[in-house]
């Protein structure tokens, strides 16, 4: 089972990108996030779907909490979602800093390893430094049903 | 029994030298008031040694283990009845009863965390209403500054009610031998009547804040208790503790015993794993209680404190000026309390104040002063009480506008407040002095 067989290659992330741009980007390709460059390609950080919508509208009161919510919560308190302001809005205030990487003769038990201590569903693909794409959890459980031909 | 120079020491002068070089630390922060708290501790049992004015026994001695098992057990029993959900229906009731009215919420909500503060440590208590005051605050689209301030604010002097409210009134109340039902009779009516003073100047203080609102609160009282069984069996413990702290005077048991027994009833019933157990108790204020009783447990050694008394007892002594004295006490425990961390002061002038009774004062009062000043003294800035502190770092999470309380924010509020409270309370001291002594 080989890593590179369920890679999925996508655009990256660059400063001054709009949101609305990145998430129809992961939208496009199925993933939660997207590795953040800098001018020169170098990957620095990364723009994460659970992240950013964290930082938008989920402050941490609201999660601890999110068992009691009812179903009539108002959603004017997070105004610049319903309204797609945060479509807007650019990427560079909500990229992480910590980025999972791994090699593509990287064994798959180790990008799953990864992607639990990452607390991630997700990891970027590296070969020899340059970019090549994401393995999700759901693309490794794809592989081992084609490997295996369940 | 130890006699002790009445002229400064070089013994005491060195003793002095550790106690405020920890200090320094502590308050400074250039160190974790823990670190600081275990190093000057150390460092005192070190130089006493070689000075021959302390010892490592004598270090154990000055441990107030009475404190530090009491709030060891009450930190556990809390641990048990923390995840049961209890305090968010508590105060998801409170807020429904307050039908959108934000200065009964307000009330509510500010009652319930005295309450609560009086049995169960009022940082804790913070910690856990502060959230879902914010939450609340976030539905009803209102700030949830005022809450949070006052939550804090009236946690604190909750807590200055019972012997078991505050670290500072167990330790006054192992030294000055004070049960819990006489500390309550004592406290419970002058905290009363603050409470109440401090809630009138609060509503008023944020009385443009503080609007009535339509938005329903839409948050479901019923999922909060997580665990029911739990929840029965930590209240069960509970309020056995709550019983025999009122008893454990005439049955002759200690308040940590007392917790203990709670404790030990929670560990049958639920049988938790060690691990959750222990690791909810707040080891770092523990090993800081620890670290102060051996430092300052060298600066009696050396005899400074009894030094200190000496200069004190002429005026002490004299029963015309003792409601004097206690009103200076009250005062100077208050405002010092206000500017730095209030358990620090109370283990310094604790065996100063016991001097004082072996020179042939009568003490009591200046116990009941002690109490008063460090309980509402914390009020005064957003350093003064650490849970202070919570209600400002969870106004800086929330993200409201307008949430966030700096420190001069804090004070415009929290210096007449504490001023206010301290005159009630001096008047109250003053006109019922005979029923202090």
């Amino acid at each position: 089972m080989k890593l590179m067989d369920v890679v999925v290659p996508t655009s990256v992330v660059h400063p001054g990108m709009k949101i609305g741009d990145a998430f129809r980007e992961c939208m496009r390709h199925g993933v939660g996030g997207l590795p953040y460059c800098d001018v020169e390609g170098k990957i620095i950080g990364r723009f994460s779907l659970r992240h950013t919508f964290k930082c938008l509208c989920v402050p941490d009161d609201l999660a601890h909490h999110a068992h009691l919510l009812g179903d009539r919560i108002c959603s004017e308190s997070t105004p610049e979602v319903v309204s797609g302001e945060i479509l807007n809005m650019t990427v560079d205030p909500y990229i992480i800093e910590n980025v999972a990487t791994i090699t593509p003769t990287s064994p798959v038990i180790k990008a799953l390893s990864i992607m639990e201590k990452f607390n991630s569903t997700y990891i970027f693909l590296l070969d020899e430094e340059r970019y090549v794409g994401v393995i999700t959890r759901m693309a490794i459980a794809g592989l081992l049903l084609k490997y295996h031909k369940f | 029994m130890v006699e002790y120079s009445s002229a400064l020491t070089t013994d005491m002068l060195i003793a002095l030298a550790v106690m405020l070089g920890a200090y320094v630390l502590i308050f400074s922060e250039l160190l974790h008031r823990t670190s600081a708290s275990i190093l000057g501790a150390v460092v005192m049992i070190g130089i006493g040694t070689v000075a021959g004015f302390y010892s490592q026994d004598m270090a154990i001695a000055a441990i107030d283990g009475n404190t530090i098992l009491l709030l060891t057990a009450m930190m556990m029993v809390v641990a048990r009845l923390r995840p049961t959900g209890a305090f968010e229906y508590i105060a998801i009731m409170v807020s429904k009863f307050s039908r959108g009215d934000s200065r009964l919420l307000l009330i509510y909500l500010s009652l319930v965390v005295s309450l609560i503060s009086m049995f169960l440590d009022n940082v804790t208590t913070v910690i856990i209403f502060a959230p879902i005051t914010v939450l609340i605050a976030r539905i009803l689209e209102i700030n949830p500054l005022p809450f949070l301030m006052s939550e804090a604010m009236l946690s604190n002097i909750g807590g200055a009610a019972t012997l078991v409210g505050d670290p500072p009134n167990l330790m006054i109340g192992t030294a000055g031998g004070i049960d819990f039902s006489r500390f309550l009779i004592h406290m419970g009516p002058t905290i009363f009547l603050v409470w109440v003073c401090a809630v009138l100047l609060i509503l008023f203080v944020f009385r443009s804040h503080l609007i009535k609102v339509e938005n329903h609160i839409d948050l479901n009282e019923k999922k909060a208790i997580r665990d029911p069984r739990a929840l029965i069996q930590a209240c069960f413990a509970l309020a056995v503790i709550i019983v025999l702290f009122f008893l454990h005077h005439h049955l002759h048991l200690y308040p940590a015993y007392v917790a203990f027994i709670g404790l030990c009833i929670v560990l049958v019933l639920q049988r938790p794993e060690p691990s959750d157990l222990f690791g909810q108790v707040n080891w770092s204020v523990l090993s800081f209680f620890v670290g102060l009783f051996i430092i300052v447990g060298g600066v009696e050694q050396s005899g400074l404190l009894h030094w200190v008394g000496l200069q004190l007892v002429d005026i002490a002594r004299d029963p015309e000026r003792l409601l004097l004295t206690g009103l200076a006490v009250m005062w100077c425990a208050a405002l010092l309390s206000a500017i730095i961390d209030n358990i620090p002061f109370t283990v310094t002038i604790i065996p100063i104040i016991l001097g004082l009774e072996t020179m042939g004062v009568n003490i009591t009062p200046l116990w009941w002063a002690l109490a008063i000043g460090v309980g509402l003294g914390g009020n005064g800035t957003h350093i003064g009480a650490t849970a202070n502190l919570i209600a400002i770092a969870e106004s800086e999470r929330c993200g409201i506008k307008g949430a966030v309380i700096t420190p001069a924010g804090w004070m415009k509020v929290g210096i007449p407040t504490m001023f206010f409270s301290l005159m009630i309370a001096s008047i109250a001291y003053s006109l019922f002095f005979s029923t202090f002594l």
